[in-house]
């Protein structure tokens, strides 16, 4: 074929292969750019789907961060750190059971802790689930009348210190003003995870039960060690030269 | 002899006029894929810019609120931190329990002429009892107030260990039972 045939036939069909072309160009164009375009409005459109979600989540959270009275938790927070310290704290206990005799009338004969390893440092660090409450067996020996003994159980639970919690009771009733109980029972401690949780993670909230103990405690008068409130935390001497 | 017919042109007729309707045809489909392109091509451009702003008023919204979050740091941790600790003290309370409510029940067995001079209670409510009695009629007349407690719904499962006279003609004997409904 030669070149002047060739001119001849485009001649003759020019319309049909100028079609065909634009054809292709469109099929090109298309996958080039409609199909990209496409691809990126609908992964856009995802996106902005997510980012409303989270949107609504960080606006719910930052609703109720807003409507926290933050002197109410931070009271509450010392007085609930009284009864579940983050560290085994045995001079705690014994001065709740101190102030247990002096409330309730009975007379401690023996305790007996099991303190176990004393460093919690590492335990602080790990991520804490609410089952991961650790415990420190203890055994009590106490003396009085059953009205003693009883005021004894309930305040053992009623937040005016540690929270103390009693497997087993052995009774030896001597006479209706001498019972001698020998309690089997467990204090705790929780180390607090140091970590909050990522900015979007959204709050935790707070059932029927925990807003009870909550309330509860809220009208427990309780004298805070000085050392437990936060801003009250010695920076060592001021001025080296001045006394 | 039967006359013979060959058809020799309607084949080459047919395939002339199928050419023709492909000419015709591929002219209008360019023309129309043609627009249809620049239709959807500006319809995609509309919709990604339309998106690509709404996506970003939704990120500037987002980073202002976690300004403020961010803000709002310590009253963060002192809520999640508090509510930790509820839900470990909800956890304890859950599995307490209430020796007080029992006590006084276990005690009023305690009468002049029985003595309940030791007894063992534990968590699930198994109680055992160690009586003295100076004859075995008070002895018995302690096991029907025992059922009288049954009774009442207060104890299950009473239990008799054995009897044991001792020197002095005391009777003592070991029972157990479970005490209901006192677990928070």
């Amino acid at each position: 074929m030669t070149i002047k045939e060739v001119f001849s036939f485009i001649k003759k069909y020019e319309t049909v292969i100028s079609s065909v072309a634009i054809i292709l160009f469109i099929i090109i164009l298309t996958i080039q750019l409609l199909l990209p375009n496409m691809q990126k409005v609908n992964e856009i459109y995802n996106q902005r789907d997510e980012l409303k979600l989270k949107l609504a989540k960080l606006q719910k959270k930052e609703k109720i961060l807003s409507s926290l009275d933050q002197q109410y938790y931070k009271e509450n927070f010392s007085k609930l750190s009284l009864s579940l310290p983050e560290t085994k704290d045995f001079v705690l206990l014994f001065t709740t059971f101190d102030q247990l005799q002096t409330k309730t009338g009975v007379s401690i004969l023996r305790t007996d802790f099991q303190l176990g390893t004393l460093s919690t440092d590492s335990a602080i660090f790990k991520q804490g689930k609410p089952t991961d409450t650790y415990k420190i067996p203890l055994n009590l020996k106490i003396a009085g009348n059953i009205e003693q003994i009883i005021q004894f159980l309930d305040s053992l639970s009623d937040f005016s210190g540690r929270l103390i919690t009693i497997n087993n009771i052995r009774l030896e009733i001597k006479n209706d003003e001498d019972i001698i109980a020998m309690l089997d029972g467990s204090a705790f401690f929780y180390p607090i995870p140091r970590a909050i949780g990522s900015i979007d993670s959204s709050l935790p909230e707070m059932n029927q039960n925990q807003a009870d103990i909550m309330a509860l405690i809220s009208r427990i008068n309780l004298v805070i060690p000085q050392e437990a409130k936060a801003e009250n935390i010695p920076v060592g001497i001021q001025n080296l030269f001045y006394k | 002899m039967p006359k013979k017919t060959i058809n020799l042109l309607i084949q080459k007729h047919e395939q002339k006029n199928l050419l023709g309707k492909i000419f015709r045809f591929v002219p209008i489909v360019s023309v129309c894929s043609l627009i249809l392109f620049l239709l959807f091509y500006g319809s995609s451009v509309v919709l990604l810019k339309t998106n690509i702003k709404e996506y970003n008023t939704l990120q500037d919204a987002i980073e202002q609120i976690e300004a403020k979050i961010a803000g709002k740091k310590n009253t963060e941790g002192l809520y999640v931190s508090t509510i930790t600790i509820l839900a470990v003290i909800e956890k304890i309370l859950g599995e307490k329990y209430h020796y007080s409510d029992i006590l006084p029940e276990i005690y009023s067995l305690n009468t002049y002429n029985t003595i309940v001079s030791d007894s063992t209670i534990d968590k699930n409510g198994q109680v055992t009892l160690s009586v003295t009695a100076t004859s075995i009629d008070i002895l018995d007349e302690f096991i029907e107030k025992l059922k009288e407690k049954e009774i009442s719904n207060k104890f299950s499962q009473i239990n008799a260990q054995g009897i044991v006279r001792d020197k002095n003609g005391e009777f003592t004997m070991t029972v157990t039972f479970v005490t209901k409904g006192v677990k928070s």
